[in-house]
């Protein structure tokens, strides 16, 4: 029971702490490729203890405080059931459908607490969040259909260990379609261009999170924290073949060189959102949902198709 | 409970070093922010980030100057700020009016209106002068001595008391009925039709 | 270099319009003098003699003369030649009036509330003359305008009640 707590309360803290390491690393990769010399990369660390010590606190009612906790509550729920080693405290209950699920949640969440505060461009930023979120359901379902089909299991773990066999998925033709569908779709989760039309600094000044300061953005700084580790690790554990070390004699040494190698695998995948992410401006909601229910759609169909033959 | 004085150091260092800007250049000094902004006087290195929202920034720069029109609408952004919130004023116009020291349009001494922190003299400070202006912001928010907001807050009477005065009672709400008559007559012009 | 285009612009124009004025002041730049009654007849003879734009409509004061000189400074891409049209009206706020142009020209009802606002020239047919332009209300109930004959550096000492480096008794200053 306290073996639990403990585990729980460790896999927070270092989903916190790394998920601060990922977006300082996002901010000094761009500035390295404008040739600027960026933040130190604890950065976002000094943003989020600067809002959450700001003095005065403006709110407009219960559903713009509880939108904001029930965003961070759904990505801690999310994460705790991640298979992360020998330590995922829920993972053999986590199946895609669930994970994927409470990984889009928080979005609602913050739309709730956006459309309750009366800002018009907040109510833009939250239908052009919803649309967004409507656009990337299509590929990221026939990517889980094609996963599911091709291990013949919906559950995280089972396709951990099957990976472990069997080489990581996409080294299979039609797990590759589903990996390059869910990389397209992982651009919008993250709030990245081309896709960034929810978030849209200086169009609709931030969209839904133009009204949140001080200790509420601190908390959303947080929750984004945690979200890019939740969504790195997830794409990591199904598609490139999640670490499950057991070559070393004590535990612990197991377990850190399981963290370790996943962290060399997520931080691949945050490195390519980003590098995507510094080259192309922004899509318009049209052009984003016509872009998502074409191509990324006909890759991932095709990798469902070919992986139940 | 914990006595959150104590960690006073590390929240001013966290305040010192990641202050953002509201995305609101008034006057001629915005064309100073980009030189500010890309690779050549990088700012981001000390944390500072052009914000869009008001609710989320702390640095006010109010670079250049100021028309009792945009004084209006800096008044109103300050005011939707979070404390603490600091304004750091370029050039010589908010000082004592600048090169529109007899123009009718231009405010000569801002600080009747709104608290500065900081002033950079120039007209308009090259980019080194604001990156000695910032260092000085940041030595301020340090040593706990940037209290603009804090004279807000004890002194409002006066303040208000002076944009009164330059406004005349009441502007808030005539500002925002201003164009109403103009608009909703088009309106029926529209319908009509 | 021969001014023999701009030239052939007058003449054409003068052909037209008999009461006019009109000369060439260097290369690409013609003036045209015309009484204040004509002005639209004019400006529509211009429209098509394809001078497309209108770019300006500007005010000057002569205090001396008692008169107002609106300047409406046309463009013609086919010609390339900048043509000025000046017209003197009476300097009283009660006599200035003249008639508007903006079903010739579109563009000139925002030129037109700008002369309006800050040299009290009323525009007959403009009914957009009062929409908020530059000048904010506490500036216009208290008159302020661009006419020689208001005092703006006292009413700047009065709204601002700092006027620190002007001395009255100076004529010239250097700063």
């Amino acid at each position: 029971m306290i073996e639990i707590a403990l585990k729980a309360l460790f896999i927070l803290i270092y989903a916190t702490f790394i998920g601060f390491m990922f977006m300082g690393m996002i901010r000094i990769v761009t500035a390295r490729i404008h040739r600027r010399v960026g933040p130190p990369i604890y950065q976002p660390i000094l943003d989020t203890i600067k809002l959450l010590s700001k003095k005065s606190n403006i709110t407009h009612g219960l559903i713009y405080d509880f939108g904001v906790i029930y965003a961070l509550g759904a990505t801690i729920l999310a994460i705790m059931f991640i298979p992360l080693g020998n330590i995922g405290v829920l993972r053999a209950y986590g199946d895609l459908v669930l994970i994927t699920f409470l990984l889009e949640i928080p979005m609602l969440g913050i739309m709730f607490a956006a459309m309750s505060s009366g800002n018009p461009y907040a109510g833009i930023g939250a239908q052009r969040a919803l649309l967004t979120m409507l656009a990337i359901q299509v590929p990221l379902g026939f990517a889980i259909v094609a996963l599911a089909e091709y291990y013949g299991t919906f559950s995280t773990y089972e396709i951990v260990m099957a990976q472990q066999s069997m080489g990581w998925s996409i080294t299979a033709l039609p797990l590759l379609f589903a990996a390059i569908a869910y990389d397209l779709v992982l651009q919008a989760m993250f709030g990245k261009e081309p896709f960034d039309i929810m978030i849209a600094p200086g169009e609709i000044s931030l969209g839904p999170m133009v009204e949140f300061g001080g200790k509420h953005m601190g908390i959303l700084q947080i929750q984004h924290a945690i979200a890019l580790f939740g969504e790195t690790l997830f794409f990591s554990n199904i598609f490139l073949g999640g670490a499950a070390i057991t070559i070393f004699g004590s535990s612990i040494l197991n377990t850190i060189a399981t963290l370790v190698v996943l962290l060399i695998k997520q931080t691949a995948v945050l490195l390519v959102a980003t590098f995507m992410g510094a080259i192309f401006p922004r899509f318009t909601i049209d052009q984003a949902t016509r872009f998502y229910w074409k191509w990324p759609t006909i890759i991932a169909a095709l990798g469902a198709i070919l992986a139940t033959l | 409970m914990v006595d959150w004085r104590l960690y006073e150091p590390l929240i001013n260092f966290a305040r010192k070093r990641s202050m953002w800007i509201v995305a609101f250049c008034t006057g001629c000094g915005g064309i100073e922010m980009p030189p500010l902004a890309t690779s050549r006087y990088d700012f981001e290195r000390f944390g500072i980030m052009p914000n869009p929202a008001p609710r989320m920034a702390d640095l006010f720069l109010i670079t250049g100057y100021v028309t009792p029109k945009t004084l209006k609408r800096i008044i109103i952004t300050y005011e939707m700020q979070p404390d603490p919130k600091y304004v750091l004023a370029h050039g010589s116009c908010p000082l004592n009016g600048g090169v529109y020291w007899d123009g009718y349009n231009a405010i000569k001494h801002l600080d009747k209106y709104l608290p500065i922190d900081v002033a950079i003299a120039g007209c308009m400070p090259r980019p080194e002068a604001v990156m000695d202006g910032i260092q000085k912001m940041m030595e301020l928010i340090e040593t706990g001595k940037a209290d603009g907001w804090k004279r807000y807050k004890e002194n409002y009477e006066y303040y208000k008391k002076n944009q009164d005065e330059l406004f005349g009672e009441g502007w808030r709400e005539k500002t925002a009925r201003r164009w109403i008559p103009w608009l909703m007559d088009k309106k029926k012009e529209v319908r009509e039709e | 270099m021969t001014l023999e285009k701009e030239e052939n612009v007058v003449r054409q124009i003068l052909e037209k319009a008999p009461y006019a004025e009109g000369k060439v002041r260097r290369a690409r730049r013609i003036e045209f003098h015309i009484p204040a009654e004509r002005i639209r007849e004019f400006l529509t003879l211009l429209k098509e003699s394809n001078f497309e734009t209108m770019m300006q409509i500007t005010a000057v004061d002569w205090i001396k003369d008692g008169e107002i000189e609106l300047v409406y400074q046309m463009w013609s891409y086919t010609h390339a030649v900048h043509a000025f049209v000046k017209t003197r009206i009476p300097r009283e706020v009660e006599k200035a009036k003249v008639p508007s142009v903006k079903d010739i020209y579109p563009v000139a009802e925002t030129y037109e509330r700008d002369a309006h606002e800050f040299y009290k020239v009323y525009f007959e047919g403009n009914e957009k003359l009062e929409m908020p332009w530059i000048l904010e209300d506490e500036d216009r109930e208290a008159g302020v305008c661009h006419r020689k004959d208001f005092d703006m550096l006292s009413y700047v000492k009065r709204k601002y009640k700092i006027l620190d480096r002007f001395e009255e008794d100076k004529e010239d200053y250097v700063i």
